[in-house]
């Protein structure tokens, strides 16, 4: 089942505040965040908040894309 | 039958698996002690300012259990270990401070098993910046106000279970709160007392000594 996003705002003390939501078959299957420019090497790269799955490691790599994410989250299960 | 060696920034001079023949004590430069889980995961379990033996272990037990890798280049006083022996048997004070050493050490890891465990993103790392600070300080290497940070936003990650991405955020926050000024590498703490109510820092645990 491909996973489906929802944008939402993050309530963070941090200005990293754009959220996405990953959904698969209606269920919340994580949080990511795009990060802002405190993060000079990352910046606009999605970062991983939460997973609810079954995934491999704790801190996974920030994505370019949410396509990339996408394909990580689907191969890491 | 003490010699001084060099080894450069991300170094191994313990390697797990290994049988040590020296006692290692760092002379100058800072160092970190990490494990690694199967999966490549790596967790460094402290840090090591000059002063600091880092094999102790090697005395007494078979080979290394872990890793110690340098994060500057450093400077590495060697004793060989049937030597060192030798010299604990003969002079009691040598192995009682070693004894002590070794005590300390532990008291070390149940405080960073705390931090890891049971204090918040901020805390953890304020807390991390404080013992750093205090235990360079007490090392000779500069007051606490204004030093340079050796060592990488990853190895930080490392030692306080986080990401990379979380230091950045801890530490914005603590710039923006004006606790720190932080412009990497180097570190300016503007409010030492309060980093250190954020961090949940006291220094007892350290033993230092009176």
């Amino acid at each position: 089942m491909v996973p489906s996003f929802q944008a939402v705002t993050l309530d963070s003390s941090s200005p990293d505040q754009e959220g996405t939501l990953v959904f698969r078959d209606g269920r919340l299957l994580a949080v990511v965040t795009r990060l802002s420019d405190i993060h000079p090497e990352l910046t606009g790269r999605w970062f991983v908040e939460a997973t609810f799955g079954r995934v491999p490691i704790v801190h996974p790599p920030a994505f370019e894309t949410l396509d990339q994410f996408e394909d990580w989250i689907t191969n890491a299960e | 039958m003490f010699t001084v060696k060099t080894a450069s920034a991300n170094h191994d001079v313990v390697k797990q698996g290994e049988v040590a023949t020296n006692l290692q004590v760092l002379l100058d430069g800072y160092a970190c002690r990490y494990k690694i889980t199967a999966g490549g995961a790596r967790q460094i379990v402290s840090f090591h300012v000059p002063g600091d033996i880092l094999d102790a272990q090697q005395l007494l037990l078979g080979c290394a259990d872990h890793f110690v890798q340098t994060i500057t280049s450093v400077t590495i006083g060697a004793v060989p270990l049937a030597e060192f022996r030798r010299i604990m048997k003969l002079r009691p004070n040598v192995a009682e401070a070693l004894w002590r050493d070794t005590l300390i050490d532990a008291s070390i890891y149940r405080e960073w098993v705390l931090n890891v465990g049971k204090r918040d993103m901020t805390s953890r790392i304020a807390h991390m910046l404080c013992e750093f600070t205090f235990r360079r300080e007490n090392a000779g290497r500069g007051p606490p106000e204004q030093w340079e940070l050796p060592m990488t936003q990853h190895k930080i990650a490392d030692a306080t279970g986080l990401s990379a991405v979380h230091i950045n955020r801890a530490l914005h926050e603590l710039a923006r709160s004006g606790v720190i000024a932080s412009d990497r590498p180097e570190v300016e703490i503007i409010d030492w007392l309060q980093l250190r109510r954020i961090g949940d820092f006291g220094p007892s645990y350290l033993h230092r000594a009176p």
